[in-house]
């Protein structure tokens, strides 16, 4: 955001001195920018970190102090760290200072895992450990949805991940009830109208289904990755076309597509052990894709397309180095007809973009 | 923010605060009455590494009736599953196990008596006919204590026969109430 404000501060220094806004415009629209939200800002984010360190403090104060009091006093002590959270978070909303109301919503929700982590210490609870996770999300979901706090939300979906993982890495299997309030937090996040969050949703349902590829891999585990990449890019598109008044989405989703389809690929051609032609096919397809995204991320303005198509070529270039490597011969002819076609494509790239040029200049 | 959502913040705050702690309360009050009205049972227990028994300031607890061979489990019980271990009293602080069973078995007198477990991990043999083994979880396994006291007590289990004092409700969930070296208490704990 900064870097943003910083560029149009440039930028607006060079159209003024070109005459094309004048001086009473520029003091607009950096008022304007100004006023926009900057995000939760660097107090914000230092409040957030704060209720982290005092969360963890609880934790380890009231373990180190253990044996020096009685149940009834721990359990007070609890209790009464709990609620002074919360009532510092409203103390802060009352006041206006929303972010560190937030923060202090966050240090209520940590306190909350502290405090079932320490009663199952209190009375020797070894049960199944992720079941004490779920409840400490479940807890922080109900804090997020009825306080209305992103930061809590968020927190909720990692605390869910973690549960979900470490349910996947017990059974050594897919864990679908995931799925369950993996859709209860995005939908939390799509009501809030809060973008970050949903990419976090976004994130986290990848990693499910990369996870789902990497457990099911001897049985098409990652030709099914692939596939849902494909689909959801496709769908995107779809989506962009039919409905663009939910472009934000659909762009998403182009990104989390192609994402998922390259996860997909890649894994194809190195983690398996495809035979050559097999290779070749899909070793096209995957640089072919890196293209398409670079092409995206350049039609569409959309830098992330463009920096994830370039790290995908890079990827894939320097593993299929890694693979063919030793077979000098073998990795130069590769290298040299890859780069051929790129700057085949490059030329054709130039062609049409200098035809659209000359078409504007004409029309 | 406008008085009308100030004061329903408010409400939110209090409501999250009040299920949180609620949580909590049930926590504890599950403890307490399983530990208070639970059957008692008491346990011989075999230190897991007499070398290491002791990992941060929780003693790892083994049990002689899960401990050496793998334990045969009901057919198709997979990893995390639920399942029952029907325990027999062969004589005092030594019982065994007479078997695993994926629904709540009856109990016959006070010989026996009924322990809810997790699967930890189960696996077929590699013959098809063997049937599916593996091992179970009670948690029961972890004794937490006071920093400090850990040589002590480690001292105890090496050195004395240890048994642990368990609370067994009527659905088979147990508790650890404290342990006994020698049949005295050298751990006791009060419920609250």
């Amino acid at each position: 955001m900064w870097s943003y404000q910083q560029k149009v501060a440039k930028d607006l220094e060079r159209w003024r001195a070109a005459g094309w806004i004048d001086e009473a415009g520029a003091r607009a629209i950096r008022a304007d920018l100004a006023s926009r939200g900057r995000g939760i800002g660097l107090p914000g984010a230092l409040a957030i970190l704060a209720a982290v360190l005092i969360g963890f403090a609880v934790m380890s104060f009231v373990a180190a102090n253990w044996q020096d009091m009685s149940r009834v006093l721990r359990l007070g002590l609890l209790t009464g760290l709990l609620w002074a959270a919360y009532v510092l978070a409203a103390a802060m909303f009352r006041r206006g200072l929303d972010t560190f109301g937030h923060a202090a919503v966050l240090a209520g929700c940590a306190i909350f895992g502290a405090d079932i982590m320490l009663v199952s210490q209190m009375y020797h609870m070894d049960g199944n450990a992720p079941d004490v996770v779920l409840v400490w999300a479940a807890g922080t979901l109900l804090a997020g949805v009825l306080i209305r706090s992103n930061p809590a939300l968020a927190f909720a979906l990692v605390l869910f991940s973690v549960w979900g993982l470490w349910e996947t890495g017990q059974r050594d299997a897919v864990y679908w009830p995931y799925l369950v309030p993996w859709a209860l937090v995005s939908a939390a996040f799509y009501w809030q109208r809060w973008e970050p969050g949903v990419h976090l949703s976004g994130l986290a349902l990848t990693g499910f289904i990369l996870t789902y590829g990497q457990i099911n891999h001897a049985v098409g585990g990652f030709e099914t990755v692939t596939l849902i990449g494909v689909v959801i890019g496709a769908l995107s598109a779809l989506g962009l076309v039919l409905r663009p008044g939910l472009a934000a989405i659909w762009r998403g989703g182009i990104l989390y597509g192609f994402f998922i389809t390259f996860a997909g690929l890649f894994a194809l051609q190195f983690f398996k052990d495809p035979s050559l032609g097999a290779f070749l096919v899909l070793a096209v397809l995957a640089l072919a894709l890196t293209l398409g995204a670079v092409w995206w991320g350049l039609t569409a303005d959309d830098r992330r397309a463009l920096w994830m198509g370039y790290l995908g070529f890079s990827l894939q270039i320097l593993w299929i180095y890694g693979k063919t490597v030793g077979t000098l011969m073998g990795s130069s002819v590769f290298f040299l007809s890859a780069g051929f076609v790129v700057a085949g494509l490059a030329y054709f790239a130039y062609r049409l973009h200098a035809r659209r040029e000359a078409q504007e200049v004409v029309s | 923010m406008t008085g009308a959502v100030k004061s329903s913040m408010w409400t939110a705050l209090a409501v999250v605060a009040g299920v949180q702690s609620l949580v909590i309360g049930w926590m504890v009050w599950d403890r307490v009455s399983l530990l208070s009205s639970g059957r008692e049972i008491k346990a011989a227990v075999v230190p897991v590494d007499p070398r290491d028994i002791f990992r941060g300031d929780y003693v790892t607890l083994g049990y002689g009736f899960t401990s050496g061979a793998d334990i045969a489990l009901p057919e198709g019980v997979r990893t995390g599953d639920t399942v029952y271990a029907l325990l027999k009293e062969q004589s005092p602080s030594n019982w065994t196990l007479a078997g695993v069973t994926a629904e709540q078995p009856e109990t016959q007198g006070g010989g026996e008596v009924v322990l809810k477990a997790i699967v930890d991990r189960a696996w077929r043999g590699q013959a098809s006919a063997q049937p599916t083994v593996g091992r179970l979880r009670f948690g029961i396994e972890r004794f937490y204590v006071p920093q400090g006291q850990g040589l002590v007590i480690e001292k105890q289990v090496l050195e004395k026969r240890i048994a642990a004092v368990l609370a067994v409700g009527s659905d088979g969930k147990a508790a650890l109430k404290g342990l006994e070296a020698d049949g005295q208490r050298i751990v006791e704990e009060p419920l609250l």
